[in-house]
């Protein structure tokens, strides 16, 4: 009987610091990195197996900028089971930032933008930087555009990636919204 | 016969009175050709390597043998020569021994001292020289190893080009992933049949933006830009990080060269610059066996002209003349196909190659540039079944 009483309280204890660990760790709330992933694969439908997406942190977006002159835009770009590569083109392929009812072209290449900032970087991050020329199947990558800071005024709204090899650009739209809306009777929020 | 012929003459040399000097040479020679022997056995049970008899009389390994057989005889020489004939010349002296039995007198004791101190010093000094010359004639085992990486195509062109009108273009953009792709399997195929020499292959695409404004504007006005170009990245790379390994440039387009027109592929120092262009563009048959064995060709170029003093183009070559060796300037696709198709060193590369980095170097860079291993039927179906490629001949 007494041995009942101590597993019992032994278990209530591990229980209570179970259930406070859980609440010190969540914070009583929601994560205070609001972020936004606007991608086209939202409702599954992809172009050609190819899903593009951008995570923005809105924290970060706000205070972090390269060289004080453009906002960096990281696009992941995934392929899913394709016969070929999916060739990339830098003269050819475009992405445009729709922004506070504006739409903004944005640029693959920082040496054409500001050369003076693109030599000053480190040769591991020009490497980084680099678009690519093509995306295997099955496989992912980052590609990153920059677009002037003075021209993105108000809430980004969506991209459109024109991929020169695909056959229609890809519209990336915030998922979030898009997911609640899908639902049948939901709200976005 | 021979062995009874062998047994007259030595018969003969005994009754002359030269034998007592011509013994020890004569034991010294059959030594020496006996050691001779069996390192030219050790190299082939070690490295599987059958050199032809003037290649191995020309060798390192003959030198190096020679050095520390002269220098065992030397030393051996030095510890002994003249004691054994001046203890049979001079025995001891009755009461010349001193108080302890058997111990020389002392003066006698110090001229002992001395001259074996003499015949120490001369038998280290001996050794030391032997160990220099070993060390100076040993081939460099280490090379480095060689990175691999592909322009994006177009970065080389003269002008941008007129994308909607130029329908070849995307073709030919297609066919340069592909061969990339192919070259990517090639360069592990080859890292994984040999122990020579590493190929690393670099994924992201080389842009002309990757060097300096500066430096991109002076390429531009360069004779050749590519290797203008290839070379600055180079040098900013080992300025960056401090070291950098020697480079090979892959593009599409034509290396330039104006008036003297750069064929297939430059060199210079630790960078290389190999254009598909010459070879009819990376759609044309024979593509992948011309960049495999064009890597080849720069990687041992390269690694020579790091340990081994090679000069590019060789000395003396009569312009126009060649013979299909892997360093001749072929001044034409026919000439470059008939290279290809029977890569091969000349017999002075082989001698510098195995001089200079040792047999099993040799034997790589010889089976490598043959492409054997490309044609062999593992690669040739993996290159048909995955990549969907016959290779010339085939």
């Amino acid at each position: 009987m007494q041995s009942r009483e101590t597993i019992m309280r032994i278990s209530a204890g591990i229980a209570i610091g179970v259930v406070a660990t859980v609440a010190l760790a969540a914070g009583g709330g929601t994560l205070n990195d609001p972020q936004e992933t606007y991608t086209n694969g939202w409702n599954g439908v992809t172009n050609e197996g190819v899903i593009a997406s951008v995570t923005v942190h809105f924290v970060s977006y706000e205070l972090n900028s390269v060289g004080g002159k453009y906002r960096l835009i990281p696009v992941l770009l995934r392929a899913g089971a394709r016969p070929a590569p999916l060739a990339l083109a830098l003269e050819q392929d475009r992405l445009v930032v729709r922004c506070g009812g504006k739409t903004i072209a944005a640029s693959f290449q920082l040496s054409a933008l500001d050369r003076t900032l693109w030599d000053s970087l480190s040769p591991d991050t020009k490497k980084r930087l680099t678009y690519p020329e093509q995306l295997s199947p099955d496989s992912a990558m980052m590609v990153y555009a920059f677009v002037p800071l003075g021209d993105m005024k108000g809430q980004i709204e969506g991209f459109e990636y024109t991929i020169k090899s695909l056959p229609a650009p890809l519209l990336l739209q915030p998922e979030r919204k898009k997911k609640a809306a899908a639902l049948p009777g939901g709200t976005s929020g | 016969m021979i062995g009874e012929l062998w047994r007259a003459l030595l018969d003969y040399l005994k009754r002359t009175p030269y034998w007592p000097v011509l013994e020890p040479l004569l034991l010294v020679g059959f030594l020496y050709i006996g050691v001779c022997i069996v390192s030219y056995q050790y190299l082939q049970w070690r490295y599987q390597v059958t050199l032809d008899l003037p290649l191995f009389l020309q060798s390192y390994l003959l030198r190096q043998v020679s050095v520390g057989f002269a220098a065992v005889v030397g030393v051996y020489t030095a510890l002994t020569a003249g004691r054994v004939v001046r203890a049979r010349a001079q025995p001891p002296a009755p009461g010349a021994t001193s108080a302890v039995q058997g111990t020389p007198p002392l003066g006698r004791g110090r001229r002992l001292e001395s001259d074996w101190a003499g015949r120490i010093g001369l038998a280290l000094l001996i050794g030391a020289m032997a160990l220099y010359l070993l060390q100076v004639w040993t081939p460099e085992f280490k090379v480095s190893p060689i990175r691999v990486r592909f322009a994006a195509f177009g970065t080389f062109a003269a002008a941008a080009p007129h994308t909607d009108q130029d329908r070849g273009r995307e073709k030919a953009t297609a066919d340069y992933q592909r061969l990339r792709a192919i070259t990517q399997y090639l360069l592990f195929e080859i890292n994984h049949r040999q122990r020579a020499w590493q190929l690393e292959f670099e994924t992201p695409p080389f842009r002309s933006d990757l060097v300096s404004r500066a430096d991109e504007d002076r390429c531009a006005e360069d004779d050749t830009p590519p290797l203008c170009i290839a070379e600055a990245f180079h040098t900013s790379m080992i300025k960056a990080q401090g070291a950098h390994p020697p480079f090979v440039l892959i593009t599409a387009e034509p290396l330039g060269g104006g008036g003297t027109r750069a064929w297939f592929w430059l060199n210079r120092g630790p960078v290389s610059v190999v254009t598909t262009s010459d070879w009819g563009g990376p759609g044309s048959a024979g593509s992948i066996e011309y960049l495999a064995y064009a890597l080849v060709v720069q990687s041992v170029m390269i690694h020579m002209q790091a340990h081994c003093g090679f000069a590019q183009p060789p000395a003396g070559t009569p312009e126009g003349v060649v013979v299909g060796n892997v360093f001749d300037l072929q001044p034409g696709i026919d000439a470059m196909r008939a290279a290809v198709l029977t890569g091969h060193f000349s017999r002075d590369d082989e001698r510098r190659l195995l001089n200079c980095f040792g047999p099993e170097y040799m034997r790589t860079a010889v089976g490598l540039s043959g492409l054997g291993w490309l044609r062999s039927g593992p690669v040739r179906d993996i290159l048909r079944k995955v990549y969907g490629v016959e290779l010339l001949g085939s």
